[in-house]
């Protein structure tokens, strides 16, 4: 059974891979989608109009993904006759203690990155009443569209990957975190694992601080080269 | 059809095993006030129920580890799209990280799998009725959960005076009235239900009225039980 309307779905996520790939799945999946980088821009689209379902990258350029749930939330106890915005985090971590801020902060629910179809599906349902047969996107996105979507991936990993090498060079800590986990997203919903591996590592160096940084020209080196390959 | 009480607790099942479904449906026909509307075995199911019957209470069992959230968003799913419904999660995952998503979720109680069926009818009425529940053990796991997370900034806090994590979150889990602390505080200090009386000037029948609902709030079914907390609820 399928509901009658197409449901409106607003994805946030500061990744183009993600964007593309995600979207696309959503939209073969018999929905409506409406793409944002930020969370400002999804602010402003809530503000316009009403959305089935939000998916939110919990880390935005601008702000968390928490913080737009509460601001959402906001929103919707000044003005009662707003309609209730189902929020899900997207989130590469699932610790207990993350989920619990989010949800505290507004979000009605949290998806692990990479996004599986299984899971949107699920969502779909349990929020939109929209039911999509198994595996029923499969058909309409077809080869051309995979290779439309690697190309994009490669493309925004190298832009990703210069500006990290310029964020190093001038020791700016949080654009190189935000850059990584941008990578990272992308990288995961691509199934590149090797890829991971290596931001892993970088993050790890970003944690431990000045004496980790050292080792980040040769990850970016490795990074490079996988890329271009 | 059989007969019910005006008031009987509507009740809503989902659990993806039949065998469950059918002796949890049977134990439950066999109290007058609680009338089972359906037994289902998917949320989707569940969820098209529920826009045409109406259920005061759903009881949920779900796979609902601390990785798999699948179970969190089907409890807020329900909580927001199905409001007036209360949801009581039965889970095999009966640890204090999963009980407190689940409950910062939406859902009114938790009860283990291994607990007994009695104890189950309890937390239905319990929590149908609007109450919260949890067992002793999980209000007292919880606490002491939250008071090792909240740590060191938290210490210098109830240092200067405010009421330390452990109390506050039990005070939360439980809302008891300001009323039924003073008469649990008093009963932790080793005074009766009678001495408690004189001492605000009210009636034994007031005092033993407001003890027992404190009592039953925690979860709490005697005064041993009460003592065995205490530790958590000290600073009451």
């Amino acid at each position: 059974m399928m509901s009658s309307s197409a449901p409106q779905v607003l994805l946030v996520d500061d990744s183009a891979t993600i964007r593309q790939a995600i979207g696309n799945r959503l939209q073969a999946m018999g929905c409506q989608v409406h793409r944002v980088v930020d969370g400002t821009a999804a602010l402003a689209a809530i503000r316009a109009q009403t959305y089935g379902l939000v998916l939110l990258d919990c880390y935005l350029p601008d702000m968390l993904g928490h913080e737009v749930a509460q601001q959402v939330r906001m929103m919707e106890s000044a003005e009662p006759q707003r309609p209730y915005t189902p929020l899900i985090g997207i989130s590469a971590e699932s610790d207990p203690a993350h989920v619990r801020l989010c949800l505290e902060k507004g979000m009605d629910g949290m998806l692990g990155k990479p996004l599986q179809s299984e899971a949107l599906r699920k969502m779909l349902a349990l929020w939109c009443d929209h039911e999509w047969p198994d595996a029923g996107e499969q058909a309409s996105t077809g080869e051309r569209a995979g290779e439309d979507l690697h190309q994009l991936f490669l493309r925004t990993s190298q832009y990703d990957l210069q500006a990290l090498r310029a964020a190093h060079a001038s020791t700016d800590l949080a654009v190189m975190a935000q850059l990584v986990h941008r990578m990272k997203g992308a990288a995961l919903t691509m199934q590149r694992a090797e890829i991971v591996a290596l931001l892993e590592c970088v993050e790890e160096a970003l944690r431990t601080g000045a004496d980790g940084l050292d080792s980040v020209p040769l990850l970016l080196v490795s990074l490079g080269r996988i890329l271009e390959a | 059809m059989t007969w019910t009480p005006a008031s009987a607790m509507r009740i809503a099942l989902l659990d993806d095993h039949a065998v469950v479904r059918y002796g949890l449906a049977m134990r439950l026909a066999e109290e007058p006030d609680l009338d089972v509307v359906g037994a289902f075995a998917t949320s989707k199911e569940l969820m098209a129920a529920l826009r045409t019957v109406q259920a005061d209470l759903l009881l949920i069992d779900y796979a609902l580890g601390s990785n798999d959230i699948d179970g969190l968003n089907l409890i807020r799913a329900l909580r927001v799209r199905f409001p007036r419904s209360k949801i009581l999660v039965a889970s095999a995952h009966h640890n204090p990280a999963t009980v407190a998503l689940a409950m910062k979720a939406g859902a009114g109680g938790f009860v283990g799998k291994a607990q007994d069926l009695g104890e189950l009818i309890q937390a239905v009425r319990a929590v149908g009725r609007g109450r919260q529940y949890l067992n002793v053990a999980m209000v007292a796991a919880l606490s002491s959960m939250q008071q090792a997370e909240s740590g060191a900034s938290q210490a210098s806090r109830s240092l200067s005076g405010s009421a330390p994590p452990a109390s506050r979150a039990l005070a939360e889990l439980s809302s008891l009235s300001p009323r039924e602390r003073e008469v649990l505080r008093c009963c932790l200090e080793g005074l009766s239900v009678t001495e408690i009386a004189e001492k605000f000037t009210r009636s034994v029948k007031t005092i033993s009225g407001q003890k027992q609902s404190a009592l039953r709030k925690l979860g709490v079914r005697s005064d041993h039980e009460l003592f065995k907390i205490a530790y958590h609820i000290k600073d009451l």
